[in-house]
Parts: C-alpha cells; sequence; structure tokens
C-alpha cells in the first residue's frame, strides 16, 4: 500500500512525564494515511506510551495529537477516530464473539439486523466465520486477536491502534498472525499503528519502521532503508545482526573518510556528510557482509582477527572472531555453501567490501 | 492435596484440627439454640423440646418492632456503604497515594467498637448542639433536629463501621479485573459510564454481591455502637444486652438470642449460597479464559 | 460540660485504678493475640499450602460462619458452655476426669481471655491467609529441597516473610480486645475491666470527657502499635495482591 500524501496521525513536540520519569520525549512524528506505520523499539522505551497517547488513554504532559489534522489532544478515547487492539485479556468475558464484536455497534443504536449483517461480514473478513456464538475462554489466541480485530475494524474506524497484538503467541503462530494483519491491512485500506518489539514482526508488516528508544524517536524510515542505511548508531545496533566498531576519524575527503580504530585504520564511504577531524564516530557492517579471506582486496578494507568459533544454526553458519581489542565480530553466511572449517585460534582476515560499511555519527 | 509425598494422615489430621476449631467457635451459639427449644430452660436435667419460648418472644410486639428497626438500619446501611466502597475501590486504583488511602479506609477497623461509639456520640452531641443554637439563630427550628441521637445518627455509625469491610471484598475482587476491558470499550465508543455498566459491573458483580451480604450480617448483628447511637427506639440487641444484664438469663433470653442467630443465618445463609453458586459457575468460566490455549 | 482545655480527664483517668486496669487488661489481650496466632496461623498455613488453589477462599469462608452470629450472642454463648454447670464442666465431670466443677474459666481474667479468643480467632486465619500470600509455593519447594526442618522453615522463611500480616492481625485482635465492653462485661465478672468498658461507662455516667480521653489514648496506643510495625516489618506489602 502506498502512501499518500495525506497524514492520518501527527504529533508535535509530544512529551509525557510521570512525575519526574519521561515516557515521552518532544517526539515529532508523521503518518501517512493507508500506511502500515510500524513503532519498533526495545521494551520500556516509550513506543506503548506513544501510542496510548494517539489512542487518547494518556493525557500529554505538553505538545499535540494531530488526527487528520484535527488537534484530539484533550479528547477522551472514545471521542477519537482510533480504535485499540491489546495484547491480551482485551475481550469482554461475559460475551460471545458476536456480542463482543458488535460491542460498539450496539452503543451506536443501529439496529439489530443492521447489526448482525456488520458482524458476519467482519468475521469473514477475519477468518472467523461461524463462531459468532462462542465465548472468549473458547477461543485460541490467535482466533481471540482475530476477533479483537473484528471488534474494532467493524467501527469503520480510520484509524487502527495494535499494541504488541502477536506478543503472547508462539512462534508459528506469531509469524502467521503477521501476515494475515498485513493482508487484511491491505484489504481494507486504513492505516495500521503497530507497536512491538519483534524486528520480523516489525520487517514483515511495515511500510514505514519508526524507531522508539529511551522516549524519543531515535530514525524513521522504510525497511529497506532501515535496514540498508541506517543512520543512527542505535539504529545500526538494533536492526539486523551488524557489528559495530568505535573510532575517531583522522582523515576526511573524496567521499571518503578515514577512522582509526586504535588497532588499525579504515576507511569508509561518506555521502557528504561534514565530518571534523579528531570526532568519535562508529561503522557498523552487516554480518552478512563480512568474509574470511586469504589477503586484502580491490576496494575492500581488512583487519586481523583471531577465530573463536563456529555456531551452526541451520541456514547460516554464524562464525565468532576475535579483533586485536577483544571485541568480537560476527560473520554470517549460507551454511550451504560450506565454507572450510577454521581451527580455534587461528589467525585470520575479515574483509569487506568498503561501500557496505556505514558511517554513524551519533 | 498438592503435595505428593505428604503424609495422607497428616493431611487429615490437619484438617480435622480445622473443622474442629471451627466447630468450637459456633458450638457455643449453637448450644443456645439447643437450649432455647428447651422446655426446662438451661441446666435442666430433662430436655423437653418446645416452640413455647419462640412463641413468647415473638408474639411481643416491643421485640417484634425492635426487628424492624435492625432490618431498617441494615438497609440503609447496605444502600449507603456499599456504592461509597466501590467509588473509594475505583478511587485507590487510580490514586498515586495509595497507601495514605487504604490507612484513611481501613482506619476504622482498628478502632474498638465501644470506643467508636462513645467518640461518635460526643461527636454528633456537639455537632447537634451547634446546629440547635444554629437554628434559634436563623429561626428555622427543623435544624435542631439535626443530628439528634436517632436513626440517622446510629445509621453513620455503621456505615462507618461496616464501610471498611465492604471496601476490601470489592478490592479484592476487582483485582482481578483486567483494565485494558475499559479501555477497549471506551476504544469501541463507549463513555465512561458505559464501559463500566456494561463491562466492568458484570464481571465484579459477585465482588459487589458478597460485599452487600457481608454488610447485611454485620450490620443486623452489631450491637455496641448502635446502642450508643440510637437516641430512642430499640434494636433487637439492645433488648436483649439490658435484659440479659438486668434479669439474668431468662428462657427468654435464650429464644431472643436463638431467633437472632436463626434469622442471621437463613437470611444470609441464602444470600451467601445463591452468589456462592454463581461464583462457581463464573469461575469455572473465569478459570478457562484465563489460559487461553495460544497456539491454534 | 463547660468549654475549656483541660487535662482532668487525663490526670484522672492515671490517677485512678483506671490506669491499672488498662495495663492488665493490654496483658489479657497480648495474651488473646498469642493464644489466637497459636491457634490460627497454622490453620492460615495449611489452607495455602495444601488446598488447592480455586477451593482455598472456600475454606476460609469457613470462618466467617462465626461472624453469621451476632457478637453478642456469641460472647452471651459462652457463660452456659464455661459456667459452673455449663457444657465443658458437666462433659468432664461426667467423664469423670473431674469432681469439682472449674469455676476459674468464667468470671475471671481467664475467662476474659476466652472471650477474646473465641471473638476475634477468625481475624487471624484472615489476616494469616492474606499474609501467606507473600510466601509462594516455591518457598516451600525451596525449603523441603535444601532440607529444612518444618520448624525451622516456619522460623526462619515463614515468619519473616508473613510478618506484615501477621503483625496486622494482632494490632487488629490487641486493639478490639482492648476496646470490646461485651467480653469483660459477660463473661470478666466484678471488677473486670477494660478500656472499651471504662469508656463505655463513663458515657453512661455522661462523664464526656473521660470517655474521650480513654477513646484517645486508644488511638494513640494504636498508631504507636502501627508505627512501629510499620518500621519493623513494612505494612504496605500486605496491599500488594490488590494494587
Amino acid at each position: 500500500m502506498s502512501a499518500s500524501s495525506e497524514t492520518a496521525v501527527e504529533v508535535v513536540d509530544l512529551t509525557k512525564h510521570y512525575g519526574p520519569v519521561a515516557a515521552v520525549r518532544s517526539v515529532n512524528l508523521r503518518i501517512a494515511s493507508g500506511q502500515y506505520f510500524v513503532l519498533l523499539g526495545p521494551s520500556g522505551g516509550g513506543k506503548t506510551t506513544l501510542l496510548r497517547l494517539i489512542g487518547g488513554f494518556l493525557r500529554p504532559t505538553s505538545g499535540k495529537v494531530l488526527l487528520h489534522g484535527v488537534d484530539v489532544s484533550d479528547l477522551p478515547p472514545n471521542k477519537r477516530l482510533t480504535s485499540m487492539v491489546f495484547q491480551s485479556y482485551a475481550l469482554f468475558p461475559h460475551m460471545s464473539v458476536a456480542r463482543n464484536v458488535g460491542f460498539g455497534l450496539r452503543l451506536r443504536r443501529m439496529s439489530d439486523g443492521d447489526i448482525r449483517d456488520k458482524v458476519n461480514a467482519m468475521l469473514g473478513l477475519v477468518g472467523l466465520t461461524g463462531l459468532g456464538e462462542r465465548m472468549p475462554h473458547e477461543l485460541s489466541g490467535g482466533q481471540q486477536q482475530r476477533v479483537q480485530l473484528a471488534r474494532s475494524l467493524v467501527l469503520d474506524t480510520d484509524i487502527l491502534l495494535l499494541d504488541e497484538p502477536l506478543a503472547s503467541l508462539d512462534a508459528k503462530l506469531r509469524k502467521d498472525m503477521c501476515l494475515e494483519l498485513k493482508h487484511i491491512q491491505e484489504q481494507v485500506g486504513i492505516t495500521f499503528l503497530h507497536v512491538t518489539h519483534n524486528q520480523e514482526e516489525a520487517m514483515t508488516v511495515a511500510d514505514h519502521i519508526a524507531i522508539i528508544a529511551d522516549g524519543r524517536l531515535v530514525e524513521s524510515a522504510t525497511p529497506q532503508d532501515i535496514y540498508r542505511n541506517p543512520q543512527a548508531r542505535y539504529t545500526a545496533e538494533f536492526i539486523g545482526e551488524k557489528n559495530l566498531l568505535r573510532g575517531r576519524v583522522v582523515s576526511s575527503g573524496d567521499g571518503v573518510t578515514g577512522i582509526d580504530l586504535g588497532y588499525a585504520t579504515v576507511r569508509v564511504m561518506n555521502s557528504g556528510k561534514a565530518i571534523g577531524i579528531g570526532a568519535d564516530v562508529s561503522l557498523s557492517i552487516p554480518s552478512e557482509r563480512l568474509f574470511l579471506v586469504d589477503g586484502p582486496g580491490d576496494g575492500m578494507e581488512c583487519l586481523t582477527a583471531t577465530f573463536v568459533e563456529r555456531l551452526f544454526l541451520g541456514l547460516t553458519n554464524n562464525d565468532v572472531v576475535r579483533l586485536a581489542d577483544g571485541t568480537d565480530l560476527l560473520i554470517r553466511s549460507l551454511a550451504s555453501d560450506a565454507a572450510p572449517d577454521v581451527a580455534q585460534g587461528a589467525q585470520v582476515t575479515v574483509a569487506w567490501k568498503r561501500g557496505d560499511a556505514r558511517l554513524h555519527t551519533y | 492435596m498438592l503435595d505428593e509425598y505428604g503424609n495422607i494422615w497428616t493431611y487429615r489430621g490437619k484438617w480435622l484440627y480445622l473443622l474442629f476449631v471451627v466447630g468450637a467457635l459456633l458450638l457455643p451459639s449453637f448450644y443456645i439454640i439447643y437450649i432455647s427449644f428447651n422446655e426446662h430452660g438451661f441446666g435442666a436435667r430433662i430436655y423437653e423440646f418446645t416452640f413455647d419460648w419462640y412463641r413468647i418472644v415473638l408474639g411481643d410486639t416491643m421485640l417484634v418492632a425492635s426487628l424492624e428497626w435492625t432490618g431498617y438500619l441494615a438497609l440503609g446501611t447496605v444502600l449507603a456503604a456499599v456504592p461509597m466502597a466501590l467509588l473509594a475501590a475505583k478511587f485507590y486504583k487510580r490514586t498515586r497515594y495509595k497507601v495514605a488511602f487504604v490507612t484513611l479506609m481501613l482506619s476504622p477497623l482498628f478502632v474498638p467498637a465501644d470506643i467508636m461509639g462513645s467518640s461518635l456520640l460526643v461527636y454528633f452531641k456537639h455537632l447537634n448542639a451547634f446546629f440547635r443554637s444554629l437554628g434559634q439563630g436563623l429561626g428555622a427550628d427543623w435544624l435542631s433536629t439535626w443530628f439528634e441521637l436517632g436513626f440517622i445518627t446510629a445509621l453513620i455509625g455503621q456505615i462507618v463501621y461496616t464501610m471498611p469491610y465492604a471496601f476490601i471484598i470489592i478490592l479484592i475482587t476487582m483485582s482481578r479485573y483486567r483494565e485494558q476491558q475499559t479501555e477497549a470499550a471506551r476504544g469501541c465508543g463507549a463513555t465512561a459510564w458505559q464501559a463500566f455498566w456494561k463491562v466492568e459491573f458484570p464481571q465484579i458483580r459477585v465482588g459487589i454481591f458478597s460485599s452487600c451480604a457481608f454488610v447485611i450480617i454485620l450490620s443486623f448483628n452489631e450491637a455496641t455502637r448502635t446502642a450508643l447511637l440510637k437516641g430512642g427506639f430499640d434494636t433487637f440487641s439492645n433488648v436483649l444486652v439490658s435484659q440479659m444484664l438486668n434479669v439474668g438469663m431468662s428462657e427468654e433470653s435464650y429464644a431472643m438470642a436463638g431467633t437472632m442467630s436463626i434469622v442471621s443465618m437463613v437470611v444470609i445463609g441464602a444470600i451467601l449460597v445463591y452468589s456462592m453458586a454463581r461464583a462457581e459457575r463464573l469461575e469455572r468460566v473465569a478459570r478457562a479464559k484465563a489460559e487461553p490455549v495460544m497456539s491454534e | 460540660m463547660e468549654p475549656g482545655f483541660t487535662l482532668f480527664a487525663y490526670e484522672n483517668f492515671f490517677t485512678s485504678a483506671r490506669a491499672e486496669n488498662y495495663l492488665y487488661s493490654m496483658l489479657h489481650s497480648g495474651a488473646a493475640v498469642v493464644i489466637s496466632f497459636v491457634i490460627g496461623f497454622p490453620i492460615a498455613v495449611f489452607v495455602r499450602r495444601r488446598v488447592p488453589r480455586a477451593a482455598q477462599h472456600r475454606v476460609i469462608l469457613l470462618f466467617i460462619l462465626p461472624f453469621m452470629i451476632s457478637e453478642l450472642v456469641r460472647v452471651f454463648a459462652m457463660r452456659p458452655v464455661l459456667g459452673r454447670y455449663g457444657l465443658i464442666n458437666t462433659f468432664l465431670t461426667d467423664i469423670g476426669v473431674i469432681s469439682e466443677p472449674i469455676s476459674v474459666i468464667l468470671f475471671s481474667p481467664l475467662g476474659v481471655i476466652i472471650g477474646e479468643v473465641l471473638s476475634f480467632l477468625p481475624f487471624m486465619v484472615f489476616s494469616g491467609f492474606l499474609a501467606m500470600e507473600a510466601v509462594q509455593r516455591y518457598v516451600f519447594e525451596v525449603c523441603d529441597d535444601l532440607g529444612a526442618r518444618p520448624l525451622r522453615t516456619f522460623r526462619d522463611v515463614i515468619i519473616p516473610l508473613a510478618a506484615p500480616g501477621i503483625f496486622a492481625g494482632s494490632v487488629f485482635i490487641f486493639v478490639n480486645g482492648l476496646g470490646t465492653a461485651l467480653v469483660p462485661t459477660i463473661l470478666g465478672g466484678p471488677g473486670a475491666v477494660n478500656a472499651g468498658l471504662i469508656a463505655n461507662q463513663a458515657i453512661v455516667a455522661l462523664d464526656f470527657p473521660l470517655a474521650m480521653a480513654i477513646s484517645a489514648i486508644m488511638i494513640v496506643t494504636l498508631v504507636l502499635l502501627l508505627y512501629i510495625g510499620h518500621r519493623l516489618f513494612d505494612l504496605t506489602r500486605i496491599l500488594e495482591p490488590i494494587s
């Protein structure tokens, strides 16, 4: 689903304090209509707080929340165009599936016939046809989440908020539900705002990802950009299994910057960023773009290291090597490529294409 | 029995001990009821079953009137104490000053009956004196009756006495309720009241009814505070106490005590049995819903 | 009653025999607490440990049964049980254990203590039960695994963990024992008094300042006890299950 130019959700300088603790600090974010937007970050980092601020379950300490351009910061949840799907235990246990889904419609005083039709249509959409008379405790975890979806979508809400909806499901089910969520969003076409700490989930469903940590917006980009061109060091640490090296700038020019790592100097491509000599920077290299080589090559950077161990993970071989200063590097290769075994403790050379590494100034 | 390697006989022994203690606590009261049916009263060698004493007691119009007052007090107390306890429980969940608030709410528990009665009595007397002078000053005679010792003052005393119990029971029930459900209801367009009434209340209903039952028990059986705060009318308990202390343990006393106990047990027992049966059904449902199957 | 600040009532209280009686009644209440603990707390532990979770509340509710009967009747009912010709004495005489009826268990301090225990024992069971919530199953399993003998487990593990609840229950029984006029009136015999009875008598005699002085002393006792308990055990722990 491509992003349209209309903004569904906008938060401006949004801040939330709990006494002395700042849960959300001055976040500015824009979410386009019809997108599947994911807030990704570590537990306790503020992403759920942000979601609840948008949904109206929390009042901001300062800043604004705008839905379709309208300032809703003072409105309670039932007056906003949002609807929320929770992690668990949010179905009304004393009502059947059909009555759960029809709850909001009954509040709007729709006729019974209309309610029945809409509920059945929605149950069909989420794949629960025929289960209308079941009680919530008779359903599996995945089915319960679908009922929540149906309950929210049946209200023709514009913006659906999902608070770690898959967190209490087991791994296999999580993968399946992930895809289902994506397909439903594509079918219905409304904006989904999904909070999770699980990378894979985020990458599967998102049209756009925002990384929220320590109450701040770290970076916001498409999944491809976040993976291939992370701007912040934090993003590189958080997404993908990347290796991070720290160093100081010693030279700059021709789009190439030289970094002193302490035990060696490497060069990295620098797309026009102006960085002063002596600045502290980091370097990230994807583990799948690191190779064990016999010697230096053209356009490659390399470092010497000692081989530690190899782990066979089914799809990949994960090799761990140790650099001169004790930092471990992770090298991933397809196990089917059958790279030759290396003796523990052996001296090896690791190399990467200069253009595969990324420079982080913050 | 939860310990697979434990000795079954120690387990049974402990159960017996438990039942023995409960029995010992209840024995005296049942003994009274036993005596109250005896033609020859307490201490007699022969036992002849009779309803005579009860007939005398229930035929006494003064006593029956006092039963009525007891009933009104109980009704008034429930209607006031339970909603207040519910509001207090909701406030407790939201506030940041939990400890201070709970201390406030539970403090009446730690004040003995006579102390509470005496203090409230003196307090009401002063209040009444104030309103009397106010009434005289403003020429509004009806003000002079405010906080005169009577039904209202006894009612207030009972409300203060029973509210902590209702508060605890409702809090414990509410601790099982998940706030997400209220939020989900709000997200579906419900106002705060609608969310409470349609979603939360059906789930805490059991707790509310239990607290109603408990408050009725407490109010019905309360004697001390009421005695001090009642002013002119007599409750059943007061009549019993004065009888007992002045006349001694007459057969009528036993029948009165018996009447109180039997009425208590029947009325409250019925409420408890009904709500336990309901709770049993809901608990079965709750147990199942608390552990949904996590893989399809 | 004339308005004006004076400590006369307190003087009155402390210099009369009443103060002595107050202290004695504190002893009796203390004894009632200890006995209630010894009898009732093991029950709470037993229910928590050995009864399936779902049934636990129902078993504890058994101890509410006595409350279905008025406190008045319950206390009053002990006369025919404890008296010279009462149930206990006739039973013991009939089976030949004694030849003379025991008169010390009624109209005496012992009678008061027994009365207090029987009136308030369920509270010890309840607060013990709530307190044991703090001791989770795995604690017992660890103790068994480490080979601790039951008494040791009890002393070093259960008591410290359940302390706040035990203390709260004890304060409840202690204070209510001090303040209940019923028990000494009905079971105590001549001369038996506690704070509650004094206050009651004062009210009846319309000596309001004295009654209020007693009330104030009681409240101060209570607050002091709760404060000490809080410093020792952190009583706010009791609230954890319901927060």
